[in-house]
């Protein structure tokens, strides 16, 4: 009844129970209810390691014999149970952690398993596939490269993005095969292991030396078990671990990851696998190392290999094996036959002075052609052995000889050398005629290494080893095959390569040091070139962008305010403070206008202050037009400019109907008029001043010159000493006489339209305006080459010919306008001028000289 | 008359030919202008073919291989088989010595015969190969150029036949070839062969052929080491 009870419970729990009292222990204790726990709970764990491998025998049977009795089932439990296991196994955890932090230091390689059973095979949808495609389990680092003939590869996979660790997979045999296999449930024969060759059983000899190439460099094995099958299945997975097992792994275990579904075991692989493998590896291989080495002892007498090395002769050697009584030259004897002879044949020739072995010369040797031999013992009519080959492929050439090499070069800096090996084809292989074609194969390595480093095959007898390093002694040895066979003879005898170092620093330091200084020098000149070069540098990669430049007269120099640059600089006429300008000469000219026809009315001399007035007036008017002309196009003064001829003309004419007109076209006039008549009667010389320009200062000059004129008509020494006045401002004038020139026009045309009826000559007048704006601007040239000084002469020849004239025309408008108008009035003065007309188109000026030119004809013209 | 003529010619190029120093001697041939024109000497054909026979037994070699890898579970049952090749009623030299003691007539025509035999063969081979999904289109592809390459290699060495006829090295037995005669061996194979087994005959007879055409080029053309 108690048993009943303690099997419910719990091995924990029963432990805990037998701590209470000692009558509990020892109920405890017994092996009966330990052997019932571990066999229930056994197929239940999830891992098996081969410390915890129970070493019981899983009969089954729940009876217990004497000998059982004695075994301590409790502990064996305790042993093997996982969570009891993992209890102690973190015991040590202390010094544990201390240990694998200084097992981190230590360069381990990466741990490798080799997966193998039926687990692998047998399911539908492979288990690597589940393993490699499913996200539960570890990153996959790669999938090696190498690949084991027919049986499989493996995968790498990473842990904690750290540590790699491989996974290689041995199949029984191809996947096509095991598809099939798979599909028909049959028992195949797997690669690994090689079999009993004839029979059809499954039981494995030995295994695979492919197989036990790959046993030595893994770590541990996995055995996959499949889960899917049924219960009895399971039994045969059982005998396919157990039987191959005991053979090689005797003294280990490998741990089973059965009894669990395979998807399962798939999600827990992460870390469990690990710790498997890596708990059943090292005792593994050991094991293995000394077991599958040793020849297999109960192999009877058999062939130990066939050999041409011409492939014209060839030999076969065997072993007696265990079979120690047949020893004896003639116990055994090798028979063979061949596609052309079909019965069994003894071997043609012995060779004496070699045991075992079998000759077969050039008559017996047939290429292409199928070779059976057998190793026979005649007497007791046994055939231990036989085999079946071509002669063709059995072809291991003899070792290359006459190996040497030459060295090529070594490199600048002394650390590495290039060689070229050579050597001679096998003497005897017939390679000349072609018998044989042999393809080479060069392998070298430092002298002692393990590892041998392997060229391509060459086909021609030297071939170049590159990057070698000069301090080190190279082994150097090749060997040969047949094109397109797989058979290598032997290596032929190693030689040594060996260059001593050159003691190359000297050849070094200079070509560094020239090296470093260039680039120093270089980047000094790069950084000169930037500095000194600035400028231009800039220039060059921010090209300016091309300030704005305005011809002619601009404003933007009026708004500097800079006149007086702008004048002396700029040939052409500026604007002076055009402002007032316009509003006040306005005015005052018309107010003299108006005044002009009342002095008519009023006395004999109107006319001459009506020419006094007009000068002004048209002096004014010239300023006005300069001012326009200042202004270039601005044709406001234009229009003053009719009005004013229009006031002109009938003044001239001594009309006093025109008043209105004047007034009317500017009602402001009126009331100025009055003022300014008082001051026409002192006239000129103060309207004048009332303009505050200095170009009121040349009127006020031109009026003093004026009054002469108009009083004598011309008076030469006056009109000199108003040149000379004149002259002074001059230079600066001269521009405006430009613009007057240039406003004259403008203003010929207006002066046209409108003075066309009363004047009778106008055009004429406009004809003599071209050549006087002409001379004008000779004339100013002249002017300003005399104010420049360099032309003088100019001026000076021009001036002679018309003695009485030329001081009008060094008067300038001013004597123009009174020079037209005493014309007018007084034929006297010498010049008839271009009468009203000039005046107002521009009175100013310049024209005198013109004046006095076109006078003649303009005089006719006027004075009828 | 314009027959005798040419005899005499061909004698002279001949001549020429057998010359030490004699690979000029095809220049005569040329019809084309004495300068620009060079006819590949025999010597020179001898060569081609005999690459020509290597590259496609290393082919049939690589193709036998992966056939291995992927159907034999290992090497040491190919010989257990026993295998009987279409080709095997050819009479064929199974040695050096045999071969060197055969004349040139029978060596050029087994070397033809062998060609000959395989055109069909390797044709049904790559059919079957190409049928097959276990096989990737590199390997039926492989089986295909190697079909073109036996069929150039007889072209080839119909060729240099003719010439050495035309040079008088070769009696006129081997144009007794008719393609009759060569499909023979072909229709004797009653039973069809496996893949497998047609690879390894062809790889079989591939070496045979570049060892014979090694052997004949020796003979023909002795100056080069033989």
């Amino acid at each position: 009844m108690q048993f009943l009870i303690m099997t419910f419970l719990s091995p924990q729990d029963l432990c805990r129970l037998g701590g209470t009292s000692t009558y509990w222990r020892s109920m405890v204790r017994d092996p009966v209810l330990w052997k019932y726990f571990l066999f229930r709970d056994m197929p239940l764990w999830r891992s098996v390691d081969h410390l915890s491998v129970p070493q019981v025998k899983l009969t089954g049977s729940a009876v217990l014999d004497d000998s059982e009795m004695q075994f301590d089932y409790m502990a064996e439990y305790l042993r093997v149970c996982p969570a009891c296991r993992n209890q102690w196994r973190h015991q040590p955890r202390a010094f544990e952690s201390v240990t694998s932090f200084f097992q981190s230091f230590v360069p381990v390689s990466e741990p490798q398993f080799a997966m193998f059973g039926p687990g692998l095979e047998q399911l539908e949808v492979s288990l690597m596939n589940t393993i490699m495609y499913s996200p539960h389990i570890l990153p996959i680092a790669g999938i090696p490269q190498r690949q084991i003939d027919g049986i499989g590869s493996g995968i790498s996979f990473k842990y904690k993005d750290q540590h790699r660790f491989n996974i290689a997979t041995l199949y029984s045999t191809n996947r096509t095969e095991r598809e099939r296999a798979r599909l028909e449930h049959l028992n195949l024969r797997s690669k690994l292991f090689v079999y009993e060759e004839d029979s059809e059983s499954n039981i494995p000899l030995s295994i695979n030396p492919m197989f036990n190439q790959v046993c030595q460099a893994v770590n541990g094995f996995i055995f996959v078990a499949n889960a899917e099958t049924e219960r009895e299945r399971q039994q045969t997975d059982v005998g396919y671990i157990a039987r191959p097992l005991p053979i090689s792994f005797s003294s280990a275990y490998c741990p089973t990851l059965g009894w669990e579904m395979a998807e399962a075991m798939a999600y827990s692989l992460s870390l469990s696998l690990l710790y498997l493998g890596l708990l059943c590896g090292n005792g593994l291989v050991s094991a293995r190392g000394s077991e599958l080495f040793t020849p297999d002892p109960s192999r009877g007498p058999h062939f130990t290999g066939c050999r041409s090395r011409e492939q014209e002769t060839f030999r076969c050697w065997w072993s007696t094996g265990t079979f120690q009584n047949l020893t004896e030259p003639g116990a055994l004897r090798v028979f063979y036959q061949t596609k052309n002879a079909l019965e069994w044949q003894e071997c043609p020739d012995y060779t004496r002075t070699v045991e075992n072995e079998c000759y077969f010369n050039k008559t017996f040797t047939h290429i292409w052609t199928s070779y059976c031999i057998q190793l026979r013992s005649v007497p007791q009519n046994i055939t231990y052995d036989d085999t079946c080959f071509t002669v063709e492929n059995i072809v291991h050439p003899d070792p290359p000889i006459g190996l040497n090499w030459t060295l090529l070069n070594v490199s600048r800096s002394g650390l590495h050398f290039d060689v070229l090996v050579r050597w001679a084809p096998p003497p005897s292989a017939d390679v000349q005629m072609g018998w044989m074609s042999l393809v080479y194969q060069v392998q070298y390595r430092v002298k002692n290494a393990s590892h041998w480093e392997m060229l391509d095959l060459e086909s021609g007898t030297q071939q170049s080893l590159y990057g070698l390093h000069t301090d080190k002694e190279y082994e150097v040895r090749v060997r040969c095959k047949m094109l397109a066979f797989d058979n290598f003879g032997e290596f032929s005898d190693s030689i040594f390569v060996h260059v001593a170092q050159i003691p190359s620093k000297e050849s070094t330091f200079p070509t560094t040091l020239v090296l470093i200084f260039g680039v120093i020098g270089v980047v000094i000149l790069l950084v000169l070139l930037i500095f000194s070069q600035q400028q231009r540098l800039m220039v060059i990669f921010l090209p300016p962008i091309p300030a704005p430049k305005i011809k002619g007269i601009d404003p933007e120099l009026l708004k500097n305010g800079k006149l007086d640059q702008l004048n002396s600089l700029l040939s052409s006429q500026d604007m002076y403070k055009p402002d007032f300008y316009h509003e006040d000469p306005w005015v005052e000219f018309i107010q003299l206008d108006l005044d002009d026809p009342a002095e008519k009315n009023e006395s004999s001399d109107t006319q001459h202050l009506l020419g006094l007035s007009r000068s002004g007036s048209s002096h004014v008017l010239n300023f006005k037009s300069d001012d326009d002309s200042g202004r270039a196009s601005c044709y406001d003064p234009e229009l003053p400019n009719p009005e004013d001829l229009a006031s002109l003309l009938p003044a001239h004419s001594g009309r006093g109907e025109n008043h209105p007109l004047v007034s009317s076209s500017s009602p402001s006039i009126p009331d100025l008029g009055i003022q300014q008549t008082s001051e026409v009667e002192e006239t000129p010389i103060q309207t004048q001043p009332a303009v505050h320009s200095w170009v009121n200062m040349d009127f006020y000059a031109q009026v003093s010159d004026f009054t002469p004129a108009g009083g004598v008509v011309l008076s030469p020494g006056q009109l000199n000493s108003s040149p000379e006045k004149k002259k002074e401002e001059e230079n600066e004038k001269k521009i405006q006489l430009q613009l007057l020139s240039d406003g004259a026009y403008t203003s010929e045309n207006t002066a046209r339209q409108l003075d066309v009826p009363p004047s009778p000559g106008p055009e004429q007048g406009y004809h003599a305006f071209p050549t006087q704006a002409v001379e004008g601007n000779l004339w100013n040239g002249e002017y300003l080459v005399s104010a420049g000084d360099s032309q003088t002469p100019y001026l000076l020849p021009e001036a002679p010919p018309a003695p009485t004239l030329p001081p009008v025309s060094d008067y300038t408008v001013v004597q123009e306008v009174d020079a037209q108008h005493s014309l007018l009035l007084n034929p006297p003065s010498s010049q008839p001028a271009l009468c009203p007309h000039t005046p107002n188109k521009h009175l100013p000026a310049m024209p005198t000289m013109p004046m006095g030119y076109l006078t003649p004809d303009l005089l006719g013209n006027l004075n009828p | 008359m314009s027959r005798s003529l040419k005899q005499v010619a061909v004698l002279l190029v001949a001549l020429l030919c057998l010359d030490p120093h004699g690979r000029v001697g095809s220049a005569p041939i040329c019809t084309h202008g004495p300068s620009g024109c060079h006819v590949p000497s025999l010597a020179d054909l001898f060569d081609r073919v005999i690459q020509h026979s290597a590259r496609m037994h290393s082919l049939s070699n690589d193709l036998h291989s992966e056939f291995e890898q992927y159907f034999l579970p290992s090497k040491n049952h190919i010989g257990k088989i026993y295998r009987k090749c279409h080709t095997s009623n050819i009479l064929t030299p199974n040695g050096k010595e045999n071969a060197q003691k055969l004349a040139r007539e029978e060596l050029t025509e087994v070397i033809l015969k062998l060609l000959m035999a395989w055109r069909d063969p390797l044709f049904q081979l790559h059919q079957s190969m190409a049928h097959q999904q276990d096989f990737n289109s590199f390997s039926s592809n492989k089986a295909l150029e190697m079909g073109d390459m036996a069929h150039e290699l007889r072209k080839g060495v119909e060729k240099v036949a003719e010439k050495m006829r035309v040079l008088g090295m070769l009696g006129n037995s081997v144009t007794g070839l008719s393609a009759a005669e060569a499909m023979l061996p072909i229709s004797d194979s009653g039973e069809a062969m496996s893949d497998y087994e047609l690879l390894y005959c062809f790889r079989r007879d591939s070496n045979k052929v570049q060892n014979y055409l090694k052997i004949l080029k020796c003979r023909i053309v002795p100056e080069h080491d033989c």
